[in-house]
């Protein structure tokens, strides 16, 4: 079976991605209440930059972020700490992992 | 439709306790929870994971699935006993806030699910309303095309809700933009084309994790590019001017003479494309003296006449 192609005009390169997203429109994207998104700051999941949720910027990294912490934190009943902690610790594994097959290529 | 051994699946006894179940669950979720597994069937075994800890660890559901008897064997072909519908409480599975985002199987509907009436399936039910879980996949990509950008079209395979409210994985096409100065391991993100919300909740994200291609000349580091340079041992000796390629076509670059295996020449900014403004990285050509395996008699005589009058002892 053919299938129509659809066309996808945005892909945001999420390394490098801007701070593009104000608190409430963060939070509207995460469908999460202000409270939590506080919470993920304050954990250490997500990086906003600007002081104070008035002023902070977000970018689609904290988005990714911050939906693979929920998914850890319901699947492995794992409080916010611990999610934080595994994101970080699978962000540098990926980061590794890359490093590591470079380093092959170079062989 | 096939039996479902959900103690086997969780790696316990039938007798196992709730701290036994929910220990198995994490220990055995932890390994094969798709943002952390390796393991190639990752997906669907954490999908058996959440959906026996779904069962066992809800004590009304457990009994229910226990009535069903220990006779049965894991991938039997199974069908619920007469009445089943009718009995049992009707107290399953609480009208869909359990929902775990992947969907349950077949068999977990047949037992759990027939009590509902059908007021979780379907947008129109219950009110539930669930954003779609994110997709992860990975695309590889060319060299050149990092190098310039592109459009690649990707099939893949996408979590949806059908009509009838269950969740089946549905083709789809994408054309992608690639992004000009991409780099290996960089992740793109495409909002809205990930799995299908439940309810007419939003969609998911797709996340696409960029991986090269190994290419036939170039090896890759950061934003630079290294070649093996083949030259002639002359042409090391006495310096020459000779092809490079690039990813922009051939150049012309001299090689200094007296060069050595292993040394390195830079060709400034003919490497990967900075992305934005940022710098593009450089080539580096890794000069590789080449002896020929085979030689005419002339050419024999000339390597000896040089081997006689020459005084470079390397070893000394």
């Amino acid at each position: 079976m053919v299938l129509p192609p659809i066309t996808v005009i945005e892909a945001e390169l999420l390394e490098e991605g801007a701070f593009c997203f104000d608190f409430p429109h963060f939070c509207t994207l995460l469908h999460c209440a202000e409270g939590e998104a506080v919470q993920l700051v304050r954990y250490g999941v997500i990086h906003p930059e600007g002081s104070g949720p008035q002023h902070w910027r977000f970018r689609s990294l904290d988005l990714y972020r911050a939906r693979l912490s929920r998914r850890l934190s319901r699947d492995l009943e794992i409080d916010m700490a611990g999610a934080a902690l595994a994101v970080d610790l699978l962000e540098r594994l990926r980061a590794g992992t890359v490093k590591a097959r470079g380093a092959q290529n170079l062989d | 439709m096939e039996y479902k051994d959900y103690y086997k699946i969780l790696g316990v006894e039938r007798s196992a306790d709730a701290d036994a179940i929910k220990a198995s669950y994490r220990k055995m979720a932890r390994k094969y929870h798709p943002d952390v597994s390796k393991e190639k069937d990752a997906e669907d075994r954490f999908k058996d994971l959440q959906e026996a800890y779904e069962v066992l660890k809800d004590p009304e559901k457990r009994a229910a699935y226990d009535q069903l008897g220990s006779n049965w064997r894991a991938g039997q072909e199974f069908r619920p006993p007469p009445g089943w519908g009718q009995q049992a409480g009707g107290g399953f599975g609480g009208g869909g806030a359990d929902f775990g985002g992947g969907g349950f199987s077949d068999f977990f509907e047949s037992i759990f699910r027939q009590q509902q009436g059908g007021g979780f399936r379907g947008s129109g039910g219950g009110g539930f309303r669930s954003q779609g879980e994110d997709s992860e996949a990975t695309i590889r990509v060319s060299l050149e095309d990092a190098a310039h950008g592109a459009q690649r079209e990707i099939n893949l395979e996408v979590p949806t809700m059908g009509p009838d409210g269950r969740m089946r994985r549905e083709a789809r096409r994408l054309t992608v933009k690639i992004p000009k100065g991409i780099r290996e391991g960089q992740r793109l993100r495409m909002a809205g084309q990930g799995a299908t919300g439940i309810g007419g909740g939003p969609n998911g994200d797709l996340y696409l994790h960029i991986q090269f291609q190994p290419h036939p000349r170039f090896r890759v580091e950061g934003s630079d590019l290294y070649h093996d340079l083949h030259i002639t041992p002359w042409e090391a000796v006495l310096g020459a001017s000779v092809e490079v390629p690039t990813l922009d076509g051939d150049v012309r670059m001299k090689i200094p003479a007296g060069s050595t295996s292993g040394q390195k020449l830079r060709l400034s900014q003919k490497g990967l494309p900075g992305s934005g403004s940022k710098t593009p990285g450089d080539l580096y050509a890794v000069i590789q003296i080449v002896v020929p395996k085979k030689i005419s008699e002339p050419e024999k005589a000339l390597w000896n006449q040089l081997a006689e009058i020459s005084d470079f002892h390397p070893r000394r």
